[in-house]
């Protein structure tokens, strides 16, 4: 029942290094801007996929995510962790993105045809999830989408929605239940 | 067993699906789900979905072109700079020379020169604002609750806008006011309150079409709470 956590995360003196680089030269703002687009691409981009429910219109917005910490990287005033800036200007973009969505390319999709019966499974396990996910309120989604992210742990989910460790558990599991509820339903 | 019970085991469940669990919780939770049917339909249906929405996003991101949205994301500053700066460069040059065909040879200088700073104001403005969008966005509210915040954030945007619509709805009126009604104002007087008219018209149209309603889908979206 254990998930593993794969992505790789910088500890909070890198950070602090990257962010330091990022207020001097311009040349040396874009290495730095280039090691974070690097290092948080593919989670970011994960939670949009989740949030916003369209792979596509997910890529244009890990674009304007980017764009945005790439222009604010100086005025970065340090209150947060870097990674939890990241995550919530991308948590800001992907719900003004859901909420300006009219048509849904469905996610399913994007699973290669399966060949074995565990495919066939899994794709349509994937299928009622997605379809169910569509029916959860936002705050119910970004939680499930931000636990959905390899490699973020509670505490730095519960950072990136201002709440306490604890009540993090809770609204999971809270969403969770709707989440089955759901399915049972659909 | 009682709900409360349930509803306890159900963060445990999670809490070890994390690596989150004591081992005192793990063993409470495993002779708990010997005997308690919900909170194993809870487990099984709650990690299938799991297994299913990391199926679809490993997926859906597996076949990224990172390096066309990194040359994109490189290219974007510079490729925006400059299509702002062409834009700008071209709206008030555009105008001065209409504003040098329109009006007599005597006044040209002045028309066409009070006319182009109007223009370049708020081509000016346009660009302030497109800044301040995306300065906005990577403002973080580092340390409130994310969706107390949020909400707050569109509240504070859509009362704004709909000040500002209110606002260029009087300035609208204004203008029209002083470009039809007054009789002893130039042609190129009336020209320049015209413009000055159609400009604020845009900024209407544009908060009462476009802005708040993009604004208030966000917050109803937000405020929407599951049955």
């Amino acid at each position: 029942m254990t998930t593993p956590r794969s992505l790789p995360t910088l500890d909070e003196a890198r950070e602090a290094a990257l962010v330091e680089r990022a207020r001097t030269a311009e040349a040396a703002r874009d290495e730095a801007f280039a090691e974070i687009f690097r290092l948080y691409r593919l989670p970011v981009l994960k939670l949009c996929v989740h949030v916003i429910g369209d792979a596509s219109e997910a890529e244009d917005v890990v674009q304007q995510v980017f764009l945005s910490v790439h222009r604010a990287l100086p005025l970065f005033r340090g209150d947060s962790r870097l990674s939890t800036w990241i995550y919530r200007i991308a948590l800001r973009a992907a719900i003004a993105a859901r909420s300006k969505r009219r048509t849904f390319e469905p996610l399913a999709e994007h699973l290669r045809a399966p060949s074995t019966e565990d495919e066939i499974q899994l794709r349509d396990e994937a299928r009622r999830a997605a379809a169910a996910m569509d029916r959860l309120s936002i705050e119910h989604r970004a939680v499930l989408s931000l636990f959905a992210i390899d490699g973020l742990s509670h505490r730095e989910i519960a950072n990136v929605l201002g709440v306490p460790e604890g009540t993090v558990w809770s609204r999971l599991s809270a969403a969770r239940r709707r989440l089955n509820d759901e399915l049972r339903g659909g | 067993m009682p709900m409360a019970t349930c509803e306890s085991f159900e963060i445990t469940i999670e809490r070890e699906r994390y690596q989150a669990a004591s081992a005192e919780e793990r063993a409470e939770l495993a002779t708990h789900l010997t005997t308690c049917d919900r909170c194993r339909v809870y487990s099984e249906t709650s990690e299938r979905a799991r297994r299913g929405l990391a199926a679809i996003a490993n997926a859906a991101t597996s076949d990224v072109d990172w390096t066309k949205i990194e040359a994109r994301l490189r290219g974007a500053g510079r490729a925006r700079l400059r299509r702002t700066l062409i834009l700008s460069g071209i709206g008030p040059v555009a105008v001065a020379l209409s504003m040098w065909g329109l009006s007599r040879p005597g006044a040209r200088v002045d028309d066409a020169l009070g006319l182009t700073a109007i223009v370049g104001t708020v081509i000016g403005l346009r660009i302030g604002a497109d800044i301040v969008r995306n300065r906005k966005l990577a403002r973080p509210a580092e340390r409130h609750e994310f969706f107390q915040a949020h909400r707050e954030e569109l509240a504070r945007q859509i009362r704004r806008s709909t000040i500002l619509r209110w606002v260029a709805l009087a300035v609208i009126a204004v203008l029209l006011v002083l470009a039809l009604a007054m009789p002893d104002l130039t042609v190129r007087g009336r020209i320049v309150y015209l413009v000055l008219a159609a400009i604020a018209s845009a900024v209407w149209v544009e908060r009462l079409f476009v802005g708040l309603p993009a604004l208030r889908r966000e917050l109803e979206m937000l405020n929407r709470v599951q049955r």
